[in-house]
């Protein structure tokens, strides 16, 4: 049977490396994957991610599972880690916004035909690309909303915003990439 | 309706939040909009292809150099912590609360105890009007919210459509209340009526404008 986080967390707290090196496997894909929406970039993805576990194991004693799941607070971490270190590194991304060096591959479903997924992996790639072009303020609520699936209230607590003005932002922001995909496929059409 | 009004209500078309009667006046717009039609098909194939985005793999060797990182810092820091209390043993200290409370009031006098009945009614009927008040004061502020919102991201010209759609909304809500007075003649608490309380009215804006140009044409 596999064991639960809090199980693992004791004995993390214990200096039991192996169980630390479980929980960092269980969850270094999500971490990973939020901190890749925030970069862009994989390599700088790869060390925010070891930056968000250091700080999660130096912090271990501040967890308290009645608070709430262990994944749960993981991820406030990280998130909190990832804007940081977005809006740090604002001048030197917009330098290089038109660069897709760094840019990971997406991995075809397994479920659709190889005609579908295709066109699937091509859309999923617009709509990426025209997120990293989007101004910050239009592209922080669509990562945690539409790709974290927070809700917007979480949404609007995280980037200490009114609900309102995340409901805004997160709306101009879905028009602008749809504006983006409608402009790419009558260029693509035009083309052909 | 037109164009922005229409783009501007999308993620809540989306979502499902809009009410019949708007959901109505942007499915009139999108039939005869060819553009807003298209955009909107697009937005939805957006949200889509966010939320279904498959999860990045993780790179190689990225759990082995988090556990080299850890290993360098030794073992977690781990403080006092204080022992949680068990649910029976909080249930138990509840139960000894409300037991020496009761006991408390049960050896004071007649007179003591009809005094702490009246502020004890006070107090609920005092609870009941703050309720009340409440509801009609955070309408209030999400009309605020949206006016200031709009304004502050720079589309006054949105102002008035957002007020519009707010004070249409709180009509039909204010529609499909009950009476006041009907309350009142079942004898029920509801109502407003906690004394020294002078429950304010939600004043309209048309309403307000209307009764300001009264008073303008009975001074000239």
């Amino acid at each position: 049977m596999t064991e639960g986080d809090d199980d693992l967390l004791d004995r993390c707290r214990r200096g039991d490396e192996l169980a630390w090196r479980e929980l960092v496997t269980r969850h270094s894909r999500k971490v990973f994957g939020l901190c890749y929406r925030f970069s862009g970039r994989v390599d700088e993805a790869e060390d925010l991610t070891q930056e968000v576990f250091l700080r999660v194991y130096q912090g271990l004693d501040r967890y308290r599972s009645s608070a709430g799941a262990f994944k749960t607070w993981l991820m406030t971490v990280a998130r909190n880690h990832a804007i940081d270190h977005y809006r740090r590194r604002r001048e030197e991304r917009q330098r290089r916004d038109d660069s897709v060096e760094g840019e990971m591959e997406l991995l075809p479903s397994g479920e659709e035909g190889p005609v579908m997924a295709l066109e699937r992996q091509e859309q999923v790639r617009l709509v990426q690309r025209g997120l990293r072009a989007l101004p910050e303020d239009l592209r922080e609520p669509i990562i945690l909303c539409d790709l974290q699936g927070l809700p917007y209230d979480e949404v609007a607590k995280v980037l200490e915003l009114p609900l309102g003005t995340v409901k805004s932002r997160l709306n101009r922001g879905r028009l602008e990439l749809a504006k983006r995909l409608l402009a790419k496929r009558a260029a693509m059409m035009g083309r052909a | 309706m037109e164009c922005s009004r229409a783009r501007e209500l999308f993620s809540d078309h989306l979502d499902g939040n809009l009410d019949p009667s708007m959901r109505g006046e942007l499915h009139d717009h999108l039939v005869t909009c060819r553009a807003c039609a298209a955009l909107r098909a697009a937005f939805g194939e957006v949200v889509d292809a966010l939320r279904t985005a498959p999860e990045l793999p993780v790179p190689l060797g990225l759990v082995d150099r988090v556990i080299e990182a850890t290993r360098r810092l030794g073992k977690p820091r781990v403080g006092f912590r204080p022992p949680a209390m068990p649910g029976w043993m909080q249930a138990a200290a509840a139960v000894v609360a409300v037991a020496l409370t009761v006991g408390a009031l049960s050896v004071l006098s007649p007179d003591t105890r009809a005094r702490f009945a009246r502020m004890k009614q006070r107090g609920e009927r005092f609870g009941i009007y703050l309720a009340e008040r409440k509801d009609r004061t955070v309408e209030e502020l999400r009309l605020l919210r949206i006016v200031v919102g709009t304004a502050l991201e720079g589309r006054v010209d949105r102002v008035n459509d957002q007020v519009e759609d707010y004070r249409r909304l709180l009509e039909r809500r204010r529609a499909a209340e009950p009476q006041p007075g009907a309350d009142k003649d079942q004898g029920s608490p509801r109502g407003g009526n906690f004394p020294n309380f002078e429950a304010p009215r939600l004043v309209d804006v048309g309403e307000r404008d209307e009764s300001a140009r009264a008073t303008r044409r009975s001074k000239t």
